[in-house]
């Protein structure tokens, strides 16, 4: 529940992204499409979505090895 | 791992990849640069396994939370009420195991449906899920699929709707006779609860929905324009109807389509190939004669 109410407290623009590319496994080209927006868009908008689910999820998610954003690349 | 020392420029431009290689999507060669990389640097390599944690998480975290709670409560009631079915042809012990996988796979589609629901809330994402699904099939097919995702699936029905009061002013005294003939061949725990011309991207339709307890399924007829015809795509094998079927699939969705000689109509749900089938098989004979009784 609280992973999905990290999810829901990210923009929806960002959301969509996650949703279509993680969940329901459109391909990046096909998001694309789908949200009518340019690929390099789809690609900065997952980088930050996922820049905020890592601070929205580090507090629950640790066990899980999710860390802050930056954290992980600096401790990897 | 060896480690090595990268050049910062680098292992920026493969962070930049790393999403298009989790999903597949990169060229040969940018696949294999990326993977050679990974296979050196372990500050990126700890960067593709966080992504990959966060994906996991996050699909786990979606598709276990199946629905809300009123709907899985109403899921654990079939259980409960599955298991009294089961127990008149399994043992009490079968009959649970029974009713679980029973439920399990109903759920698995209620589920996918609930999430269909939550993503597209809005016109402008419905559309863009329609044109997504549509990309993958042949064109003549994603004229059903369309109108069963626009008007069906982002849809909520009144729990009563009385077909019989209003299909005539719905429908128009041509497509009236439909009505019986849908009741007629459809599974008993069908009920109408839309019969209506409606249209979506330019095209009319006359558009049946029907549920039962867990079942959302489309009759989709349209007129045909210059040139349209299944005749190119190769109808269903299984199929012993006189009227040939043309089947595709696009994500949980299927669709059967048939024609007329006027007329192009589709059977559309999420109840899987051989449900999907069936329902096309009993209505199509029917509703292809009707429809070539009023090409006039």
């Amino acid at each position: 529940m609280k992973i999905l109410a990290a999810l829901d407290r990210i923009p929806s623009d960002f959301r969509a992204v996650v949703l279509l590319a993680d969940v329901e496994d459109f391909s990046y080209k096909e998001v694309a499409n789908i949200l009518k927006v340019p690929m390099g868009t789809v690609m900065s908008r997952w980088s930050r979505a996922r820049k905020l689910l890592r601070d929205e999820l580090a507090a629950v998610a640790q066990p899980y090895g999710i860390k802050r954003a930056g954290q992980e690349v600096q401790e990897a | 791992m060896n480690t090595i020392n990268f050049n910062e420029a680098v292992c920026k431009r493969i962070l930049t990849q790393l999403d298009l290689y989790l999903s597949n999507e990169l060229s040969v060669e940018a696949n294999h640069e990326v993977v050679q990389h990974l296979k050196a640097c372990a500050t990126c390599s700890g960067e593709l396994e966080a992504r990959m944690r966060i994906k996991n998480l996050l699909r786990r975290a979606v598709q276990s939370e199946t629905a809300p709670p009123r709907l899985r409560q109403w899921i654990e009631g079939q259980i409960h009420e599955s298991g009294s079915r089961f127990s008149a042809f399994f043992s009490p012990r079968w009959a649970l195991v029974a009713a679980a996988v029973a439920v399990a796979i109903l759920g698995g589609v209620l589920a996918a449906r609930w999430r269909t629901n939550r993503l597209y809330d809005d016109a402008r994402a419905q559309a863009a899920y329609i044109r997504a699904l549509g990309a993958r099939l042949p064109r003549i097919e994603t004229v059903g699929l369309a109108d069963h995702l626009h008007c069906a699936v982002f849809r909520r029905f009144p729990q009563e709707y009385p077909v019989e009061a209003v299909a005539a002013q719905e429908l128009g005294p041509q497509f009236v006779q439909l009505v019986s003939m849908v009741k007629e061949k459809m599974p008993g725990e069908y009920r109408v609860v839309m019969a209506h011309r409606c249209s979506y991207a330019g095209r009319h339709y006359v558009h049946f929905v029907l549920k039962s307890d867990s079942n959302l399924l489309s009759l989709v007829i349209t007129g045909k324009q210059p040139g349209e015809s299944f005749s190119e795509m190769e109808a269903s094998s299984g199929s012993e109807v006189s009227v040939p079927l043309y089947e595709v699939a696009a994500k949980r969705f299927e669709v059967a389509g048939f024609e007329s000689q006027g007329y192009l109509a589709f059977i559309v749900s999420d109840l899987g190939r051989k449900n999907n089938l069936q329902i096309a098989e009993n209505l199509a004979p029917l509703v292809a004669g009707f429809l070539n009784s009023i090409n006039g």
